[in-house]
């Protein structure tokens, strides 16, 4: 494989700004197989860094677009696979006479492993997760929760509800599905607009940091 | 607000050519041809190309170097302020285990 092919394996953006300089240090190096595995892993790198940490570099627009429907997905799926497993262990509890009516104690076990009381700390872990990780493992974070709740959402048409230990569940989940509708969509709206934000704001940084590249044309060319 | 890195190790698998890069650059600029031969020439390692711009990239994201303007196809770099501190803190860090590891080899 040629240099210049090589070097187009790099993101554009990447490419535009490093890819003369590399080609010219290429260019009085010996093209030997170790050099060819070296740059396949350096572009691979910078794919994967592109995705995983966009504030670090150039991201184009598409990729966000990308990262909003995953992160949207990954709230869908979150909730889900947060009701799935709650419901019954409230059940249990409730069966087994730990939530007991007028019982400050029961009542705050009962919100915390309730449907809704989930979802209420999945919106907490949420706004948690946008102060401690912004940008940072976002997308690998997100890629995992909506694999899980793929998993979630398979196995639900088995009648995941019809299972022995969640007996008697069917009736107060249905009467509920409603509200947890409507709760997941506020959630996803509220939320998948403040990434939509964020990710308009990184869209912006990626056009102006383009627009301020100066680098002389390339030999290797601009196009993907 | 996002937080900025000040410390080598957080370049990952990068952390070890950003030092060689830092190191050559400490004598002043160089373009990437230039640092491979003198990378190679200090350490003894030969940086792959991929790797040695991966590690520039970063380096340069994190302001410890600045591109000058380019000669030819080639675009030397220099050492920043904050990448002398970064390359400072970083050798002493190394003089530390380096003594303790030499201290440790006499004693036994």
């Amino acid at each position: 494989m040629r240099p210049e092919t090589l070097i187009r394996l790099y993101p554009r953006a990447w490419r535009e700004r490093y890819g003369a300089e590399l080609l010219a240090l290429l260019e009085a190096t010996p093209m030997t197989s170790g050099v060819r595995a070296d740059l396949l892993r350096g572009a691979a790198r910078e794919w994967v860094e592109q995705v995983v940490r966009p504030g670090d570099t150039a991201c184009p627009y598409p990729l966000l677009l990308v990262r909003q429907v995953v992160r949207l997905a990954g709230l869908t799926a979150l909730s889900w696979c947060l009701v799935l497993a709650a419901w019954p262990l409230a059940e249990w509890l409730h069966v087994n006479g730990f939530v007991m009516p007028g019982n400050a104690r029961g009542l705050l076990l009962g919100m915390l492993v309730s449907a809704r009381g989930s979802l209420a700390l999945f919106v907490g872990m949420q706004r948690g997760h946008s102060v401690w990780a912004v940008g940072r493992g976002e997308f690998v974070i997100w890629v995992g929760v909506a694999f899980v709740g793929a998993v979630a959402h398979i196995l639900d048409p088995l009648e995941l509800r019809q299972l022995p230990w969640n007996h008697g569940m069917n009736s107060a989940l249905e009467q509920s599905d409603l509200v947890l509708y409507v709760f997941n969509w506020l959630a996803m709206t509220v939320l998948g607009s403040r990434g939509a934000a964020r990710d308009a704001q990184l869209a912006e940084a990626w056009r102006s940091r383009k627009r301020a590249m100066k680098v002389p044309s390339s030999p290797l060319g601009l196009r993907d | 607000m996002k937080k900025t890195s000040d410390s080598l190790a957080d370049l990952g698998r990068f952390s070890e050519p950003a030092l060689l890069i830092l190191i050559s650059l400490a004598d002043g600029p160089k373009h990437g041809y230039a640092m491979t031969q003198d990378i190679a020439m200090v350490s003894g390692q030969k940086l792959g190309p991929g790797t040695l711009y991966g590690a520039i990239a970063r380096l340069e994201a994190r302001k410890w170097i600045e591109p000058l303007p380019a000669e030819d196809r080639r675009r030397p770099y220099k050492l920043t302020g904050a990448g002398q501190r970064v390359l400072r803190h970083r050798l002493e860090g190394l003089r530390a285990v380096t003594r303790v590891g030499a201290s440790r080899l006499s004693e036994g």
